[in-house]
């Protein structure tokens, strides 16, 4: 307690910098993180996507909307059944979803009731998903019977359900009638628990755009989940986008023609393009935003080594008193040293507890990106610190050398 | 008791050795209140500084309370410092941004006083100099006759056997002057060893004793 005392010395000396630099490098640091996330991340997608099934998959999304006529032809169903229809066309990978309510939440207020989706995914492409589990599997051998549907959870439900657990939930059926259906989770994804979303429609997609955080059950369309899904017939939201696969013995002329019947109506990027589109990604955030970041993070590091040094020079004529009323050298450098290193400290922790809860993005130029905040992100951030650190007290050291508290002391005299 | 015998203190100047002190052979005893006077340049403050374990002889014995003081740790002597002597300073020598209580309470903060018991003791030790109801204020909105009766204060808040007060009145106007120096002497009275330095002739005609001092030596 009375070290802390002394040690307040130091933060009253020169409060408002003190506070504006440990902003400064806490954002800057915070953004830096962020974009480490998103490389980690680009990398991990791309790496996922080139060991899956999918690798083998075209992308595709229709320039039609969906819905926004009532026309027969302007549907989601429309559209898949036209791309099924394509000449070429062996299969292609939907995701629809559905979203249900607690049972038990029924009687409660809207806002307090769990709501759950359900993504429901074609197996002819996502059969083999490349989502690592941590426990569980995809497709339990055993086949239910009653009006379960085998799911995995994925994100933050993935971290409240084990295996073996059965939801029950309430959703509203395509005839506006109420229904209950049992979800069993038969797995959990592994951290970071992306999903796989067919959502982006773009002409440069790319493997990123294959992934999203997503708090949900994933059903895979299996024989079994089929048959309790065709039961039920629940309104479906479905993704714009889809996998196609084409015919096996397909020609690379009859290749290219079903593919460009789909670019008549579509965006098409071939699993090359996917590829290609990632790695430019990838090197324009290497070239572009990385240096500005990292520019950044470097002035706010020397902000706060020079703020040290000011406050660390305003320290001396303390020391001397300090010395005087019976402190030694040594620790009167500790009374401003430590201090010093507690900017430091103080922003590292932020930065690790934010990167371990995940709670706040300040990405304040583009919308919020999927990222991997994992322990690389950690020991990156760490270890940046840890010299930043160590400079800010090599350099509040060499100024209290040059101004050692005896040395004040005669000064003064 | 203070006794020095055959101290010896060099500074480097440039590459040649000053010979700052010549073999000063000084008893000053409990109790006493001792002025030590000289012209500028004459030793004053390196022999106080010594006294006050704040800089190192060359050679010669040193014997504070009985005890010799040897080139001791750095802990050791700062704990000395701590519990033995009080400074008083011409500059005042306080934290100016902080709380006149923070101020005198330091001895107590960088000792071994518990936390609880550092209040009640720096509030006494501001009563005894008429400052306790200053304590909210910073010291630098003291004046500087306040303001040396808190470093006085600072001073004795541990129960020093020794007071070095060097030109505590050269900053302040004789009356203010006048009053410090009767503080001193209270402090004196009660048992205090204090050695003052000055170039004042009142103050020096105030103590019990004076030391002169010229070029390094005894007079």
């Amino acid at each position: 307690m009375k070290t802390v005392k002394l040690m307040m010395c130091f933060f009253k000396k020169n409060p408002v910098l003190l506070l504006f630099v440990f902003l400064e490098l806490t954002i800057s640091m915070i953004l830096f993180s962020d974009q480490i996330g998103e490389l980690q991340y680009q990398h991990y997608s791309l790496e996922l996507y080139q060991n899956s099934g999918l690798a083998e998959c075209d992308h595709f999304t229709s320039l039609t909307v969906p819905g926004l006529t009532e026309s027969p032809d302007d549907t989601a169903e429309a559209v898949f059944e036209a791309v099924r229809g394509t000449d070429g066309v062996e299969a292609i990978g939907i995701s629809q979803s559905f979203t249900g309510i607690d049972t038990a939440d029924l009687d409660l207020e809207r806002e307090l009731q769990r709501k759950y989706v359900v993504s429901v995914l074609t197996p002819s492409v996502f059969g083999s998903l490349p989502l690592k589990l941590s426990d569980g599997t995809w497709q339990p051998k055993e086949t239910i019977t009653d009006s379960t549907v085998n799911v995995v959870a994925c994100g933050e439900l993935a971290v409240k359900h084990r295996v073996g657990d059965i939801i029950s939930i309430a959703f509203n059926d395509n005839s506006g009638t109420e229904n209950i259906m049992k979800l069993k989770v038969v797995g959990r994804v592994a951290p970071p628990g992306f999903s796989v979303s067919l959502n982006m429609s773009s002409n440069a997609f790319s493997a990123d755009n294959l992934f999203s955080i997503c708090n949900c059950f994933i059903a895979v369309q299996t024989q079994s989940n089929y048959a309790v899904l065709s039961m039920f017939d629940p309104s479906y939201d479905a993704d714009r986008g889809m996998m196609i696969r084409y015919k096996q013995d397909l020609d690379p002329a009859s290749l290219e023609q079903a593919r460009a019947s789909l670019r008549s109506w579509g965006y098409l990027t071939t699993p090359d393009e996917i590829v290609e589109n990632t790695k430019t990604l990838i090197r324009r955030d290497l070239n572009e935003r990385f240096p500005m970041l990292m520019f950044f993070l470097i002035i706010s590091s020397f902000s706060m080594i020079s703020s040290v040094i000011v406050t660390q020079m305003k320290m001396c004529s303390n020391n001397a008193v300090y010395y005087l009323c019976g402190s030694t050298a040594r620790r009167c450098f500790l009374y401003s040293g430590i201090p010093a290193a507690l900017v430091g400290i103080l922003a590292l922790l932020v930065n690790i507890g934010r990167i371990a809860y995940y709670h706040i993005n300040l990405d304040f130029w583009h919308y919020s990106k999927p990222k991997v905040l994992n322990g690389t992100t950690i020991a990156i951030v760490a270890a940046y610190f840890t010299v930043t650190i160590f400079i800010a007290i090599l350099a509040s050291y060499y100024v209290f050398q040059k101004n050692t508290p005896i040395e004040i002391y005669r000064k003064n005299k | 008791m203070i006794e020095l015998r055959k101290l010896n203190k060099y500074y480097k100047v440039g590459k040649q050795k000053f010979h700052a002190l010549k073999d000063v052979d000084l008893k000053i005893e409990d109790g006493e209140m001792v002025a030590i006077v000289g012209k500028s340049g004459a030793g004053k403050s390196t022999l106080m500084n010594i006294i006050g374990l704040v800089d190192t002889w060359d050679s010669g014995e040193y014997m504070l309370d009985g005890v010799q003081i040897r080139k001791n740790s750095d802990l050791k002597l700062a704990k000395l410092r701590n519990e033995k002597i009080g400074f008083v300073l011409q500059d005042f020598a306080l934290i100016e941004d902080q709380s006149v209580l923070f101020n005198v309470s330091l001895p107590l903060i960088l000792g071994k006083e518990k936390m609880k018991n550092i209040k009640p003791k720096a509030l006494h030790a501001l009563e005894k100099v008429g400052l306790a109801d200053q304590r909210s204020k910073k010291a630098n909105q003291l004046s500087g006759g306040q303001k040396q009766r808190l470093a006085i204060a600072r001073a004795i808040i541990n129960e020093p056997s020794l007071i070095l007060a060097d030109e505590p009145t050269g900053a302040l106007d004789s009356k203010t002057g006048i009053e410090i120096i009767e503080l001193l002497a209270k402090q004196n009275a009660a048992g205090t060893t204090v050695v003052i330095i000055t170039h004042d002739k009142t103050v020096s005609e105030s103590c019990g004793r004076i030391i002169r001092i010229a070029d390094g030596a005894l007079v």
